[in-house]
Parts: C-alpha cells; structure tokens; sequence
C-alpha cells in the first residue's frame, strides 16, 4: 500500500515539476509547485514526519504558494513571450538529463543505507522530537536562521530596488 | 565556562551588524552625525570580538550536542576571519561605498557566517554559514549592481542544490548528519565510485563557491563597477566560508579520500594554473586580485587531497593569509582599482595605501617571504611528500605567472607617473583619512607578521588540523 501511494504521488510530483517549466503561464506553473509540494506532503508523511507534513501544507502549499499567486495577480499574469531559448538548448538540456539520471541511478546502486543510530521510531517526525532537536543540539544553527532571513529580506529588498536614474 | 560565554564573540558581531543597519533606518539623524565614526566603531567592535575569542576559544570543547564545537581549528579560523574584516574596514575607502551601514554590517555578518562554519559540528550549522556568508555577499553586490548581484545569487544558488545532493548521500550512507559521525562510519566504508560521485558533488560544489564566484566580478561594468568592499566580501569572506566548509567536510569524509582525491587535484590544478594565467591576461587591478585569490585557492584545495595532519595544517594556514589578503586587498585599492590607468603613480600620492596593496598582491601570488609564500610552500611540501610532483609543478607554474602579474601592477603603482587629473577620467584616488592610513598600516604589518612569525602560526594550524582528527 506505502509503495503504490509513494508511486502515485512521486509521479504526480515529478509531473508538477516539468509543469512549473513548462506552462508559459505564470499562474499555472505556480497551481503546478502547489501540486508538487501537496505531494512532496504525502511523501513526508510516507516517512513518519507527521509535523514536517503539515507543514508542508501550511506554510509552503498554504501561504508561500497564496503569496506567489497574490504577487502574480497583483503584476499581471502576462504570458511568457518569445521562445526564450538558446541555440542548442534543447539538445544540450537532454544530454544534461541523462547524464544526471544516470548518474543518479550509478548513485542509488551502489549506496548503503545506514540506519540513524538512537531513533525511536515512536518520537520520530513529531512535533515533540523536532522541538527538543530545535532547541537543544540545532539551537545555534536555528538562532541563525534568523540572521540569515535578515540578510536575506535586506537583499531583497535591494533587488527589486527600481533604477531611479 | 558556561557555553553562551563561548558565543560571545559571534554575539558581539552580529550585535554589532544590527545596531549598524538600526541606527541607519530608526536614527537618520544620528547616522547622518556619526557616519564618519562608525567603520571606527565596527574595527574596535572586531577586534574586541577577536581579543574575547582569543581568551575563551583557547579553551577544548563541544557544546549543544556536539552542533558547535571549540577546538584550534575555530580559533584559528576565527582569528583570521575576524583581523581579515577589521583589516578590510579599516582600510576601506569608504567614500566610494554606497552605504556604510549596509557596507559594515554585511561584512561583519559574513564573518559571523565563516565563524559559524568553522565552529560548526554537523551538517546544518555548516550549511547555515555557508549561505549566511553568501547571502552577505550577494547584498553587497546588490546595492550597486542588482544585475551582478542576481547572477551571484543564481551561482550560488545552483551550488547549494549541488551540495545538499552531496550531503543528502553522504548523510545516507553515514546514517549521521555529525561530521565526527560521518568521519567514524565511513571508516568502514568501501570507497567506491558511486560514493565518491556524491562527495566529489559536494566538495566540487563548495570549491566552486570558493574559486569561482569571485571570476564573475571583473571590472567589465566599468564605472558601474560594484564596490571595492562588496569585491573584498565576495573574494575573501564568502569564498573564505567555502574553503572552510570544504576543509571540515573533506576531512569528515577522508576515510573515502583514495576515491574522490584523483578529482580533486584536477580541480586544483585548474585553478592554480587558470588564476596564475588569468592574473596575467588582465590589467584590471581589480580583476587581477580576484584570479591572484582564485590561484590561491587552487593551492588551498591542492592542500584538501593530502589528508593527513602536515597537509591539512598547511592548508589551514594558507586560508588564513588568503582570507586577509583577499579580503583586503580590493578595499585597498579602493574604487581606482578597475582600471591600471587610475592607480598608476599611487605609490607617490597614498604611500600606505600602495604599500598595504602591493603586499596583498604580492602575498596572493605567493612572493617570498609574505605570508602566501610561506602557505604555499608547506603546501608543496606536503605534496611532494605524499608523491603529486605532478600537481606540484602545476602550482609552481600558476604562482610563477601569479607573481608575473602582481609585479606587474607594483610597477604600475610605483615605477609609473600619476596621470594628470583629467587623463585619469572619473575615477577619483581613495580619500586620504588618519583611519584608512592606520588601516593600510595594518594590513601591511599583518601580512607582513603573518610571514615572520609563519612558524608559530602554522604550529597552531597544525593543532586546528589535530583538532579535526587527522594524525
């Protein structure tokens, strides 16, 4: 049953991916990143990361996604226009493809697995054990975080700084 | 010593930031009256980080579950990145910066990244530096050339992608996300080809952050040139943030060294042989700092393959001299450094400046007896004793191109007459200030020291490389 939901929805994400580059609208490639991450949802669940699973929902298919369509909306949904391609690209692309999943397939052959060591199955992906690592081992890199949207939310503010001269 | 105390200087950095992009947005009117003070302000805050981390890192530990952790590897990368950005401020000319408080808080939040970096126990914190250290970068940038900025930002991005691929596999075949865990599980791990294609992924995604983002930064823009302290942020703090993360990781994953090392030294080879060449092609004061800086790397990452305690330890003094010269130096040279015509007769009207600048230079092309010198001749060293002679003649190449290039633009400073106002085009000399004299000092008697006292310095970057656990 795990196997044919995994199946189902990693296609389904896979098919939003190539969604999100190809539509030349940008509100359906936005609709196709909400179904790439309603799946990517499943697939967490599938791993017993119940909170990383609403999450998931919440922030990123919830409001990141409602935020990316209000700013779409609010900008005009103009269509791509022009072919927008370089000369070669779509052979180069393919040939970049290939290598990457054959690459990618030589990767998964030959990986072993290791079991995290001192996982309690029954703790794991709730919301209980992800608080404790937040703030015991990853407190120092979580408190960075916070430093790194500032510096992020500085430099976007800067970009999308329109030329006055 | 209770652990926060152990955070003290990386709080006393980033305090530092905040107060500075603060005061310019909720008190214009004290900016306005103190502007001319506040780079003062960031260098003494800087330095009481360093003095703070001097006495408190010099204690041995592991703190937060073992997520940051004290040991001679962070002290001395610390050091270095801490004198590097107060070098670098103070020497700056800050007349050619669009903004002081973004042009001092930044810097200082890239060196809190490297800080965290290099103090970083597992995977997350190193990747957390990392991009802190980028994004600074990638603001700098932005606050004259968006354009530069977004491509550096794409660069980046398309390295992190790379990288956590990387480390998602190596996580998977450790079972752990803790460097020391991934170092202990892959003892006994067979270092085959599908392992190594992950972790040559990796490291290959950390040395491009490292060596090439600062190529995309040449003087092409002309007068639209980004900043010098944006180039100083990208070629020295970000860059310097990679290499560290480079070194902690290609230690963890050491055990499978025989795999990815073969790989590594192509990398290294290109670099140093394409800095040296690159340093030469170009007369750009600038653009020639940042392929100096990229040949440097190229030793650095020659450095990586070695995997034993001498190399490792040279590497890990070769960052230090390479993080305050390639931090410094393009602040140095300050906005004349885009073109050879703008600095020439330099070393007859800013005597310090010239001076700071040339031995930067000098010191990234590895010339005797500065600081670069000293690095990549226990870098050969190691080579040579583990057998790349091949590898080792490829740096000695690049390095004799590199000094090629940077005796070249000393010429240029001192042996050239100063063009006539007009003739130097808009263009101005950096402003002479008390503060940037003592900065351009500085920077001088560091670089300077660095190579007298090479002895002592690599002593304890030979700890930092005890520390990481290589014999």
């Amino acid at each position: 049953m795990a196997i044919a939901v995994f199946i189902v929805f990693g296609l389904l994400a896979i098919a939003g991916g190539v969604g999100v580059i190809t539509f030349h609208q940008p509100i359906r490639s936005v609709l196709s990143l909400v179904v790439v991450m309603l799946s990517l949802s499943v697939l967490f669940l599938l791993l017993s990361a119940q909170f990383v699973f609403v999450v998931q929902i919440i922030v990123y298919a919830g409001a990141v996604m409602v935020l990316f369509l209000f700013v779409i909306a609010l900008l005009g949904p103009a269509r791509e226009t022009g072919p927008g391609r370089l000369r070669f690209q779509t052979g180069l692309s393919s040939l970049f493809v290939l290598a990457f999943f054959g690459l990618l397939y030589a990767m998964l052959q030959g990986v072993q697995y290791r079991q995290p060591d001192h996982t309690d199955l029954n703790v794991f992906g709730t919301v209980q054990s992800i608080a404790v690592g937040l703030f015991t081992t990853y407190l120092y890199p979580f408190e960075l975080t916070s430093v790194l949207l500032l510096v992020a939310a500085i430099g976007a503010i800067y970009l999308s700084r329109r030329d006055e001269s | 010593m209770t652990k926060y105390v152990l955070l003290l200087p990386e709080a006393l950095v980033v305090a530092g930031a905040v107060f500075m992009l603060l005061l310019a947005r909720f008190a214009p009117s004290r900016y306005r009256r103190w502007r001319t003070s506040l780079p003062v302000l960031a260098v003494l805050i800087l330095l009481a980080a360093l003095a703070v981390e001097l006495r408190v890192g010099a204690d041995v530990g592991s703190y937060f579950g073992g997520a940051l952790l004290v040991d001679r590897f962070g002290l001395f990368v610390k050091a270095a990145v801490l004198l590097a950005t107060a070098v670098g401020i103070a020497v700056a000319d800050w007349g050619a910066e669009d903004s002081i408080s973004i042009g001092l808080a930044m810097p200082m939040l890239a060196a809190f990244g490297v800080m965290v970096v290099a103090s970083g126990g597992d995977f997350l914190s190193v990747w957390a530096g990392l991009e802190l250290a980028g994004a600074a970068g990638v603001v700098m940038l932005a606050t004259r050339r968006p354009d530069s900025a977004l491509r550096l930002l794409l660069l980046g991005t398309a390295a992190s992608a790379l990288m956590l691929i990387g480390l998602a596999y190596v996580y998977a075949t450790a079972g752990t996300a803790d460097l020391g865990g991934v170092h202990g599980a892959l003892l006994g791990v067979a270092p085959t080809l599908p392992l190594a294609v992950p972790v040559l992924v990796l490291l290959g995604a950390l040395i491009y952050r490292a060596s090439l983002a600062p190529l995309q930064l040449g003087a092409a823009h002309g007068l639209a040139a980004p900043s010098p302290m944006s180039i100083g942020l990208v070629t020295g703090l970000a860059a310097a943030a990679a290499v560290v993360a480079a070194v902690k990781v290609s230690v963890a994953v050491g055990a499978v060294s025989v795999a990815f090392s073969p790989y590594v030294e192509i990398v290294a080879a290109l670099a140093m042989a394409g800095g040296g060449a690159g340093a030469l092609a170009v007369r750009s004061p600038r653009t020639r700092i940042a392929f100096l800086a990229a040949g440097q790397t190229g030793w650095v990452i020659a450095g990586l393959g070695t995997q034993f305690r001498g190399g490792i330890g040279a590497t890990i003094f070769l960052l230090g001299a390479l993080v305050v010269a390639a931090t410094a130096a393009p602040a140095a040279a300050g906005a004349a450094g885009i073109s050879e015509l703008a600095v020439s007769g330099l070393g007859t009207l800013r005597r310090a400046r010239a001076a700071a600048l040339s031995l930067a230079m000098l010191s990234l092309a590895g010339a005797p007896p500065l600081a670069g010198f000293f690095g990549e001749f226990t870098i050969g060293a190691a080579l040579a004793r583990s057998g790349h002679f091949e590898l080792l003649a490829v740096g000695l190449l690049g390095s004799l191109l590199s000094l090629v290039a940077a005796i070249g633009t000393v010429r240029v400073l001192y042996l050239q007459n100063p063009p006539e106002e007009g003739r130097r085009g808009l263009v101005a000399l950096p402003v002479w200030t008390r503060f940037s004299a003592l900065g351009a000092i500085a920077l001088c008697v560091v670089i300077a020291g660095y190579g007298v006292f090479a002895n002592p310095i690599s002593s304890l970057a030979d700890q930092g490389a005890a520390a990481l656990g290589l014999r």
